[in-house]
């Protein structure tokens, strides 16, 4: 177990290494920050559409979880890489531009709104089929959402100080 | 810019490691011989207060390459790039509220427990290889290559010879030494490491913003900024207009500049990321995610909730070391002080040059550790998600089942 673990270290950042080495990933021209968000936004729409309602919504079952996760990725990758070819650069859902290269993008936070969407109506849908009683489901209740005076007084401020920095750079 | 470092920053790079690998290994000789779980320990303290909540959830998320990589967008868009940091103070808020009180009283402390109590093994599954690949190929890559990038930028520029490769190797090299033989000793170093990446980065801040404003203070130095670079104070970039889109596929004279703002509208794309894109990627990092569930741990429901609501406040003031260097960087280029940057993520380094003899020793010093930290908490993660979520289960599994047929057919 031990050894497995070592070698997965080294595995892992000679892979990292051959796919930096000469940027075949283009991490330089995208932006290293650009990169990570939009990658980690692939996967990202299907596990926070998995989270949220398996938190908030008792009827979530564990196939929505499965197909939603799957959903998640596949519409994102739709999204970002193929639905301005196959559905056009101006649609009710989105406005695709032109990325530079010669093709058309749609920027990938709106992609990942779009995939999450579908997500959570895939996953809804599969729950209703499911069973009414779902013994997996957390336990709710109103008053734990209460809130004390002093943490209105912290929340308030924050929102303040937040709203004075959007309109001063809006 | 001066990019020579002079004897005195090789001796503070020098001492920083030295200081902590010293501390580090100090720390974990004392704490091995009393408590063998530094979170038991941590727990068993009772030192979970609000501040201490906030500020590790802080000290958990920063790292270099978001100095490097946010610095990289705020010298190409500029503020708006701040959502990442402002929104997470919303998305805090609405974790502490509503998020908080249902993982404490389900008492989910850890990711993967939360997937098998609520959902199920395959699920955990899925989300060990999607964490995998993820890890490997987005974080590691990209750690890599803003590490080497950001440092071999600060070497002395000859024009001859490029060291990305090699300083990506020794940053490889290095991560790997100390993911497979000291990863206790730098979870105690984390608090150095932090304060001083914070202080470097304030440091750094100041004297971009000093030389911008001529020397006049910081004060005269934003101002200038907001007065050159104008477009790139607006949270909100406007929806481009059919002319703009027009004119950036015609070969005119506007082309460039109507790609440009296209570039950066794919990446900030206006009121529309407030639609639901901002809060998909921050609700969900901050809030399904073990560090938060894992910081809250043992502490009670309104502590945990002040601390998510303090460390929304340091969110707040992120972009002034995380963003700002970069609009520096950006106006001092054009100001002629800057030679001009061959990518966006050089801005950061760039601005790390004006720094003082001493001082950039020890930001460089700093960045390094952090980025060799940032490497072996990523393969520390990937190691720990492969054996465990996936070796173990599955392939063991899978192996030992195949030796007992094997042996079955030999008898």
């Amino acid at each position: 177990m031990v050894w497995t673990g070592r070698l997965v270290v080294i595995v892992a950042m000679i892979v990292g290494i051959l796919f930096t080495w000469q940027d075949l990933l283009g991490i330089g021209g995208t932006g290293g920050f650009t990169y990570i968000q939009k990658y980690t936004g692939f996967i990202s729409p299907g596990v926070f559409a998995m989270f949220i309602l398996g938190m908030f919504w008792k009827r979530t079952t564990g196939t929505a979880a499965i197909l939603g996760l799957i959903t998640g990725l596949i519409t994102c990758i739709f999204f970002n890489e193929f639905a301005p070819q196959v559905f056009g650069h101006e649609t009710f859902l989105y406005t695709a531009y032109p990325n530079g290269h010669g093709g058309y993008e749609i920027p990938f936070l709106i992609a990942m709104g779009l995939s999450f969407m579908f997500t959570v109506i895939v996953m809804v849908g599969i729950s209703l089929a499911g069973p009414k009683i779902n013994p997996h489901a957390f336990a709710l209740d109103k008053t734990m959402f209460k809130l004390e005076p002093k943490l209105i007084v912290l929340i308030v401020s924050v929102l303040l100080i937040l709203a004075a920095l959007y309109v001063k750079f809006w | 810019m001066n990019n020579d470092l002079v004897s005195k920053d090789y001796l503070v790079f020098i001492c920083y490691f030295l200081i902590v690998a010293f501390y580090g290994y100090m720390v974990y000789r004392r704490r091995k011989s009393r408590e063998h779980d530094s979170k038991a320990f941590f727990l068993a303290e009772g030192s979970l207060t609000w501040w201490a909540i906030g500020a590790s959830l802080i000290a958990s998320n920063i790292s270099a390459e978001q100095f490097i990589g946010m610095s990289g967008n705020g010298y190409f868009v500029g503020v708006a790039v701040s959502a990442y940091e402002w929104i997470v103070a919303l998305a805090l808020i609405i974790i502490a509220i509503w998020f908080m009180p249902v993982y404490l009283k389900n008492r989910i402390f850890t990711m993967p427990q939360f997937l098998k109590t609520r959902y199920n093994e395959s699920v955990a599954l899925i989300m060990a290889v999607f964490w995998l690949f993820l890890y490997v190929f987005v974080n590691l890559t990209s750690i890599l290559y803003l590490g080497a990038i950001a440092i071999n930028g600060l070497m002395p520029q000859d024009g001859v010879h490029d060291y990305f490769h090699i300083i990506m190797i020794g940053l490889a090299v290095f991560s790997i030494i100390i993911t497979l033989g000291g990863m206790k000793v730098i979870g105690y170093t984390d608090v150095i490491q932090v304060s001083v990446l914070i202080i470097g980065g304030l440091a750094t801040s100041y004297f971009a913003l000093n030389k911008v404003g001529g020397g006049h203070g910081v004060v005269a130095g934003f101002h200038t900024l907001v007065t050159q670079a104008p477009d790139h104070f607006h949270m909100i970039l406007a929806k481009p207009t059919p002319d703009v889109i027009q004119a950036a596929q015609a070969n005119g004279v506007n082309a460039a500049q109507a790609q440009n703002y296209l570039d950066k509208y794919l990446i900030l794309p206006g009121i529309l990321m407030y639609a639901a894109g901002q809060w998909i990627v921050n609700l969900n990092y901050w809030g399904c995610n073990q560090y938060i569930t894992q910081r809250a741990l043992g502490a009670n429901l309104p502590t945990a909730r002040t601390g998510l609501l303090f460390a929304s406040f340091l969110k707040l003031l992120m972009p002034v070391i995380v963003m700002l260097p970069g609009i520096a960087a950006f106006v001092l280029e054009k100001q002629g002080q800057l030679h001009p940057l061959a990518k966006m993520d050089d801005a950061y380094a760039s601005v790390l040059g004006f720094l003082p003899a001493g001082l950039k020793g020890l930001s460089i010093a700093a960045l390094t550790a952090a980025i060799v930290a940032s490497l072996a908490g990523k393969a520390n993660s990937i190691s720990t998600i492969f054996t465990l979520d996936i070796y173990k289960k599955y392939i063991k599994k899978m192996l030992q089942k195949k030796e007992w047929f094997g042996q079955g057919a030999w008898l």
